[in-house]
This record gives C-alpha cells, structure tokens and sequence, in this order.
C-alpha cells in the first residue's frame, strides 16, 4: 500500500468560465474591486458577490479556475493561479469572464503535483505525459520508485 | 499555503476609488503601481502589468525559504518567512533590492501600517506560536529597525485593518474591536463586536468587509465611534 497520484487530462481543468452561484467549501482569500466581493473557493476558483446594496449583498456568481488559490484584480484584470499558470481574466463584465493571457508555468510550489504529504512514504512516482495530478490517493502499489 | 492569520494590505492601490482592488489577507500576490509581485517558497517574481492584460516576467529573485507573505508598504516590500522578514526596496519597481531585515518581526503575524505605525497581532498556537496574544504597536520612522512601543494585550487575534487612527482587530471567536491608535503608546478599545467568528476584514470606504467563519458580514463604519452590522452572507 502506498500513495499513487490521480491524473486529469480534462480540458475543464484550464477553462476559465463563469459557473452559477455556489455555497462556500473551503473558504479562502477576500478581495474588493468597486461593487463586487471576490472570495476565493480554495482549488476552485472564486465566488461574486454583488455588493452594490450592502444590504442586499448576495453571491451572485461563480469564476471556475481550477487550482485557484490567490486573488489580484488591476482595473477590470483578474490574476489567479489556475494550477501552475498565472491567469488574466478579464472581470469587465462579471458574468461573462474571459481568459486574455496565461504565463505558464511559474509556480513550482503547489508540491502536491510532484508528492504527497511529506511522511507519506512510498509513492507511485509522477507522470507528466498522464496528465496533471488532482489528488492523492491510498492504494497497493507496484515497486514504487519514489518516497517522501 | 493558506494559514488561518490574515491581514489587510494597505498599499498605495488600495484605496476605494482607485483602479485596484483591495486585498484581505496573507496575499503571495500583490500589486504596487503597475507591478504585480508574487512570492512563492523560494522566490519572488516580478511582473510589469503596466499592460495588465499582458503580465510579463520582469525579475525572479531567490531569497530564502519558507517564505510565507508579502506585503507592500510605500517603496519596500516586507516579506515574511517562518524565521523572520526581509525588507526588499521597489524603489526601482522592476528590481526589488534587499535593504535590511526585521528579525522579531515574523512572517505569519499579520501588519498594517501607516506613516509612522506598524500594527502587527500575535496569536499563540498559530503558525509561529506567539508567547502571549496581543497587538504589538511598532514606531518604524526607521523602516529598518522597528521599535516596538506598546504591547496590548488581546485574546485570540487574527487579521487587522486600518481606517484613519481605528485599528479592527479580529479575534476570532472572541469577536472584533475596534482600536483608537492616534495615540500608540496609549491604544484604546472604542467598540467591542461580538456575535460573529472573525477573522479578516477590508475597510473599504464607508464599509468594513469581514471574512467570519460562516460567511461575510457587512458593517457601516462611517461613524468609526458607532460601528453598526448591515448584513451577512452565509457561506
């Protein structure tokens, strides 16, 4: 027994789109830009509130970026993190979002792509060409090559 | 990545009006002027967004490990790692320079600063496990070595933001305050909230944004002496 990576080649891992409404999960960073809330659904992407009435305030929306865990907004341009790609999403109109630009690769940290916690133990080591590691999983493992 | 101690960055983009947002929290992405910087373990990048559809990587710096935050303050970022914080200098926005470090000053306690004042909370059993909870109240007329001038005692703080000379602390499941600061030898509590778990807030404008555990909560603070609850949307 040992940990071995579950793969996703899903195209929806790097689209960034608008989603409805969601409940909160795993409630991240806050961030303000004029009439809108931005909360950060950790590894998911980000929650809209429309505050233009505080006391009316309610989630109206939802930014699907996989992998999200940071939040900056610069005029109408978000920057996220969608797994290792610096995301810019264009927020000029919150409920229909567009990716403009990705600089790939500039996070090397999100350590779950390359291990499991460390302590873990054996491993079934990583295979790029499988596709991006979304989660690590307990299970037999055959002859593992990596430990952590 | 995601620690439970949060803070308000109060950085030359963050004001209501302006074309940035405003940031809550431990941020490893900020923006200052037209840069966006991000920290990782090791590293700070660099990026001119004064194209903010076309970030491009300006400088990568390897400065240490274990770093945690960023936070930007005028010219300089202060950057925090598990053993201390660095200063970094954007006089020159495209090359962060090393200009000093404040080594009492840890990376998972939470600052907000203003002209002359840094506020920073302690909270034993957090990352760095503080001795004893409080908001430590700094003079930093010179940046590089913080004086520390008052220690005011205060139970389970978290994220802190700052409007004019009130300070909000949150404390967690023991509510907010709301601190009057002009004075930082003689910090004063003006108003206690409680009913809610909090843990960040943003002060925008007339509006105090608060992350609490269940959700947001919206307090009027355009009466700083009379904070009074808008509304809450649950998570």
């Amino acid at each position: 027994m040992g940990f071995k990576p579950v793969y996703s080649t899903s195209a929806d891992l790097y689209l960034i789109q608008n989603k409805p409404a969601r409940v909160v999960t795993n409630a991240g960073k806050i961030y303000v830009k004029g009439n809108y809330i931005f909360q950060n659904e950790i590894g998911e992407g980000i929650h809209i509130l429309d505050n233009t009435t505080p006391a009316n305030t309610t989630r109206s929306g939802f930014i699907n970026i996989k992998g999200s865990q940071e939040i900056a907004i610069k005029g109408n341009y978000l920057y996220s993190n969608n797994f290792n790609d610096l995301v810019v999403v264009d927020i000029s109109d919150v409920n229909n979002v567009k990716e403009v630009s990705r600089v790939k690769n500039i996070f090397y940290n999100n350590n779950y792509q390359l291990a499991p916690l460390a302590g873990s133990g054996y491993f079934e080591c990583v295979d790029n060409s499988k596709g991006i590691v979304i989660n690590w999983i307990r299970d037999s493992i055959n002859n593992p090559k990596c430990r952590n | 990545m995601i620690a439970g101690c949060d803070k308000s960055t109060l950085d030359g983009s963050s004001n209501a009006g302006n074309q940035n947002g405003v940031g809550g929290s431990l941020a490893r992405f900020t923006l200052a002027g037209n840069y966006l910087y991000i920290v990782e373990d090791a590293t700070l990048k660099t990026f001119d967004v004064s194209a903010p559809a076309n970030p491009v990587l300006k400088n990568t710096l390897v400065i240490g490990n274990n770093i945690e935050t960023i936070y930007p303050y005028k010219s300089n970022l202060f950057i925090g790692s598990q053993t201390g914080m660095a200063i970094y200098s954007i006089s020159n926005p495209a090359e962060p320079k090393f200009a000093g470090s404040a080594t009492h000053v840890r990376s998972c306690d939470p600052v907000v600063a203003n002209d002359t004042a840094a506020f920073v909370t302690l909270r034993s059993g957090s990352f760095c496990g503080a001795p004893t909870d409080g908001l430590y109240l700094y003079k930093i007329t010179n940046l590089l070595s913080p004086q520390l001038v008052k220690n005011f005692n205060l139970p389970t703080p978290y994220g802190l933001g700052l409007k004019d000379s009130i300070l909000f602390v949150c404390l967690g499941a023991n509510g907010m305050v709301a601190v009057n600061v002009k004075n930082i030898n003689a910090p004063v509590i003006s108003q206690s909230i409680t009913g809610n778990d909090f843990r960040d807030v943003i002060p925008f404008g007339d509006l105090l944004i608060c992350y609490v555990t269940d959700g947001i909560a919206l307090y009027d603070i355009s009466n700083t002496s009379n904070i009074r609850f808008i509304n809450k949307v649950l998570n």
